[in-house]
């Protein structure tokens, strides 16, 4: 058991937990930030895609030793306030005008997953390509309207 | 107690069909006025099979306005006729007025009429309108003085948008905005006997007039108040929709100022509605697209699964489960040492589903709970399923098929057997509940689509009475068909039980896929026989592994006796033979035309359940494919044909619609398709065209461990489905059930070997992902005249699964017979089996 401490959504956090736990237990069990979701524990479903510096990454698949006190991680609670203005985020406005969720298990991660993409992205257009590599799962299948919604978001960002 | 007025001819206890006027006026305001005026009236063809009956309503005491009501049949009314194009009306009759052989014999063909199935006329969409209606008397709904309405729904969100679509009826009849409806997911209610389930795509049907007659009760109470306060007659007050009284002189009231006024100091019985016709919806919310209840929640993480909620006490707790289906544990080896480990509290036998049992262990991350799962030492004991294997679960499957009669002389014979692989149910959410188990008394949090069974299933295991055992239903995510059966439940509080503390317990995604719930394997036998320009005769008979329907409809006593029935068989084919038939319909004229289904094992030989569209998609992918066949006989493609047979005017209009959206027949370039398909049930008649593409290039752009095969480049929909209370929703849920469709079709299966399944995640199982997505999808809403909704939330599935398997058999130019057509075709390295969950990787740090 050791102390770990690091930036979360924008605040700093420390807790004291074994080194070994994946990120993603420390976020839900012990801090009860509930937002990035499991779906497999093996980084095949993406369900828990937070941002690490502003970059995807999978919580489950870190243990906590290898977060310096100086990372960011930034989960679906913090990603508003990563945006200039007032609301919510362009993505999940897009979410919300497209309809996308259905059950909404997976839709955290897959908002998460596309907010880094078009930051990525920049001025370049988003391709099919682009789109077919995201790996998030949906069991509902509401791909179809994640693609339209990562599309329109794209054009306000 | 409510005061019920007797009438009418002697000793009869019936309601008068006159408003009352007596029986109640010492309360002023209860008179309800005219309802013809308040309603409207509606053609008897829309009346849903309502013509003799009445609806009773009372208030109940309270400071809020809480009505309820309930159905009487009035036997006053001449007996009720046949409704004339009932069927045709719910979307799922003959169609007898549409002019068959006019449209068809200008292709060549002679289409003889079929028999009607009992799905045409009664389905389980039906059965639970009826069982909804019976305990109409037992829901209320309630208005408060600061204006929201609240409705404690008996059915489960699980992502069919059910919680909105009930906002937007009771917004729409009451008049009132949507956003001031608020709707809780009920607690397991026992005397709700089979009125609290989920699932055959029911829910909006079953609630439909209930809540239309307790939403227009509120309305007429609360226009009644207004009356009584302005002092003018009823007939002066009008309501536009927007949750405002209007009287003469600019008078004007928000409904909830009118709350109080319209309430009740003691239950009351407050006479009937003329008739429980109510018509067509006001059109102010129904029909149109409105956001989900729970869309922000969502978005911003909000929403609250089993696992996010935060009951005190309850710790992550995780199962270790044997290496074959149904093994219990002999021994465990290093108990101590396990619960030594970091963050462990608490490790204890119990049982688990089926017939297993397992070592849980209670732990303050779940991740602690994982290692601690991987470090026991076990000597597990096999269980009945042995060494089950896919190759001789199907092969015995076929065994139970049906003999197919000879065809009569001079027939030309057209005929295939289709077999299924074993799929998952799987939703992203795994098996996850919090129990706290007491002395005298539990109470369980879950996602439950049937809550009734499990909560009589703790009452017995705990031997408790009813009243001390709480199941709050949760948000699911996902359920398809996994909620029906309540093993996540059922673990908790034994885990709970075994350790005297609350659980919060969770699978892990390999114990999803590997003892969850899954669609069971099946043969398909479809024979047509040929006679000049008809098709003769139709004949399917389907053999499956048994489903399991333990979690009966819901009753406290049904689904105990099912699962006690010393078979493990036949009280449980019993109910699946029942259900096949109140759900398949052939959608052609054919001809004579029969179908049943056989089963072959144990309900729990292996974890089945009715995963979306139960039967269904098989029986429809087995039939399409022949109609293939068919129309080859005929020289005709497959849409002239399906167009030439269909026997629903609603489907011909779908399929005439998709085949125009899709440009059907054009010239295709090579290595591309078209396919076309059709299937109706719940009421739904659909049609599916998609495009399908296996040229190099959509091959290969592919990326590593991706998918399989060829791509759906387009998939359109065209379909009829009564009224959609939320065309946006019933899209959505179509364009599910097609991906679901893709995913049978291509890729994923389960395969059974050595008593448990090969696959534990989702990259080795074939789940469809982005770049399964066809790039262009469309959903066209045929109008059928209907003025009920139908049930959408599984056709799609049968529609889309055909199609998709039509279309790989025209790319890759050879019969299809054997589904998912990439069976064992994926190379991967299973996952161990022991011990039963796989590590959680350490350091997948972002380049």
């Amino acid at each position: 058991m050791s102390n770990h401490s690091f930036i979360l959504n924008g605040k700093k956090v420390s807790v004291d937990v074994e080194d070994d736990v994946r990120l993603l237990w420390v976020l839900r069990d012990v801090l009860k930030v509930r937002g990035p979701k499991y779906g497999c524990g093996i980084n095949e479903c993406k369900a828990c895609t937070s941002h690490l510096n502003g970059k995807n990454f999978q919580p489950c698949s870190v243990s906590i030793k290898y977060i310096k006190p100086t990372d960011h991680v930034t989960t679906i609670e913090g990603l508003a306030a990563t945006h200039k203005g007032p609301g919510l985020h362009p993505v999940q406005e897009a979410w919300i005008k497209h309809s996308v969720p259905q059950c909404g298990y997976c839709q955290p991660g897959q908002i998460m997953a596309a907010a880094a993409l078009i930051h990525k992205k920049g001025s370049k257009k988003i391709t099919d390509d682009d789109l077919d590599g995201i790996r998030n799962v949906c069991r509902c299948n509401t791909y179809p309207r994640i693609r339209e919604a990562i599309k329109d978001a794209a054009k306000h960002m | 107690m409510p005061v019920l007025s007797t009438s009418g001819a002697k000793g009869n206890t019936y309601m008068s069909p006159q408003p009352q006027t007596g029986a109640t006026t010492a309360e002023a305001g209860t008179h309800i006025a005219s309802t013809h005026e308040a309603l409207g009236s509606a053609p008897r063809s829309e009346t849903n099979g309502l013509s003799r009956r009445r609806f009773v309503g009372y208030v109940m005491a309270g400071t809020s306005l809480i009505v309820a009501g309930q159905y009487v049949v009035d036997p006053n009314e001449a007996a009720a006729a046949r409704v004339p194009g009932a069927g045709l009306a719910n979307g799922n009759g003959n169609g007898n007025k549409y002019d068959f052989a006019k449209a068809a014999t200008a292709d060549g063909a002679s289409p003889i009429l079929s028999n009607e199935q009992p799905a045409d006329n009664y389905d389980f969409m039906d059965f639970m309108r009826e069982q909804t209606r019976a305990v109409t008397p037992l829901l209320t709904l309630e208005l408060t003085p600061e204006g929201r309405v609240h409705f404690d729904m008996p059915r489960c969100e699980v992502g069919q948008s059910v919680e909105s679509g009930t906002a937007q009826i009771i917004a729409d009849q009451m008049e009132i905005p949507y956003d001031q409806v608020d709707i809780t997911l009920s607690k397991a209610r026992v005397d709700l006997m089979d009125a609290q389930l989920t699932g055959g795509s029911s829910s909006l049907y079953s609630l439909w007039e209930p809540l239309r007659e307790l939403s227009e009760l509120t309305r007429q109470r609360l226009v009644g108040a207004a009356a009584k306060s302005w002092n003018i007659p009823e007939k002066q007050v009008r309501t536009k929709g927007d949750g405002f009284l209007y009287g003469p002189k600019g008078r004007k009231a928000s409904y909830g100022s009118m709350a109080s006024l319209a309430a009740s100091a003691q239950d009351q019985f407050v006479g009937t509605l003329l008739n429980a016709m109510l018509g067509p919806p006001k059109g102010g919310v129904i029909g149109k697209v409105v956001p989900r209840k729970d869309i922000h929640a969502i978005v911003t993480g909000q929403k609250q699964f089993a696992m996010d909620l935060d009951i005190p006490g309850a710790l992550p707790t995780m199962m270790a489960r044997p290496p074959t289906f149904n093994g219990t544990v002999n021994k465990v080896n290093n108990m101590d040492a396990i619960k030594a480990m970091p963050g462990v509290q608490d490790v204890a036998i119990c049982k688990g589903t089926h017939q297993s049992t397992v070592v849980a262990v209670r732990a303050n991350t779940f991740g602690q709970c994982i290692d601690a799962v991987r470090a026991l030492q076990v000597d597990w004991a096999p269980g009945a399923t042995g060494q089950a294997n896919s190759d001789e679960m199907l092969s015995k499957i076929a065994g139970v098929l049906l003999p197919m009669e000879p065809a009569l002389p001079g027939s030309e014979v057209i005929e295939n057997t289709y077999k299924f692989q074993y799929r998952v149910s799987g939703p992203l959410e795994p098996n996850s509940a919090v129990a706290d188990v007491r002395e005298d008394s539990a109470q369980v949090w879950a996602g439950s689509k049937i809550p009734g069974t499990p909560l009589a299933m703790i009452a017995e295991e705990l031997q408790l009475p009813f009243d001390k055992v709480i199941l709050n239903v949760v948000y699911g995510g996902g359920s398809f068909g996994t909620m029906l059966h309540g093993d996540r439940i059922m673990e908790a509080v034994y885990a709970s039980k075994a350790m005297g503390k609350p659980v919060r317990l969770m699978w892990h995604r390999t114990d999803q896929v590997r003892f969850g719930r899954e669609h069971p394997g099946s043969v398909s036998h479809v024979r047509a026989t040929k006679v000049g320009n008809s098709i003769t005769s139709f004949t399917q008979w389907h053999a499956s592994g048994c489903c399991d329907f333990t979690h009966s409809a819901g009753d406290a006593m049904t689904g105990r006796m099912m699962k006690k029935d010393p078979s493990h068989y036949w009280g449980n084919t019993s109910v699946t033979d029942w259900f096949y038939q109140i759900v398949t319909s052939v959608p052609y004229n054919f001809g004579p035309t029969r179908t049943a289904l056989t089963e072959a094992f144990e309900y729990d030989y292996v974890p089945t359940g009715p995963v979306r569209n139960v039967y269904s998609p098989d029986v429809a992918v087995a039939r399409e494919l022949l109609v293939e066949d068919m129309a080859d006989k005929f020289g005709m493609d497959g849409y002239a044909f399906r167009r030439a047979f269909a026997k629903n005017p609603a489907m011909v209009a779908a399929l005439d619609a998709v085949a125009k959206r899709g440009d059907w027949g054009r010239t295709m370039p090579k290595g591309t398709a078209q396919a076309i398909a059709i299937h109706g049930e719940y009421k739904c008649q659909l049609a599916c065209l998609m495009e399908i593409d296996s040229r190099p290039r959509a091959v290969k752009s592919k990326l590593k461990q991706g998918g399989i095969g060829p791509r759906i480049t387009k998939a359109i929909f065209a379909g009829a489905m009564g009224i959609p209370v939320n065309p946006d929703a019933c899209k959505a849920q179509f364009m599910g059930g097609m991906m679901d469709g893709i995913a049978a079709a291509f890729n994923e299966a389960n395969d059974w070997q050595d008593g448990l399944t090969l696959q534990g995640g989702w990259d080795d199982y074939g789940w469809t992902r982005q770049w399964d997505t066809p790039l262009e999808w469309e959903m066209i809403v045929i109008d059928d005249g209907s003025k009920v909704p139908s049930g959408t939330g599984e056709t799609g599935n049968g529609a889309g699964y055909a199609a998709a398997a039509i279309a790989l058999q025209k790319v890759l130019g050879k019969k299809i017979t054997d589904l998912p057509v990439y069976f064992r075709q994926q190379k991967f390295t299973p996952i161990p089996k022991v011990p039963s969950i796989p590590q959680s990787p350490t350091r997948a740090l972002p380049i």
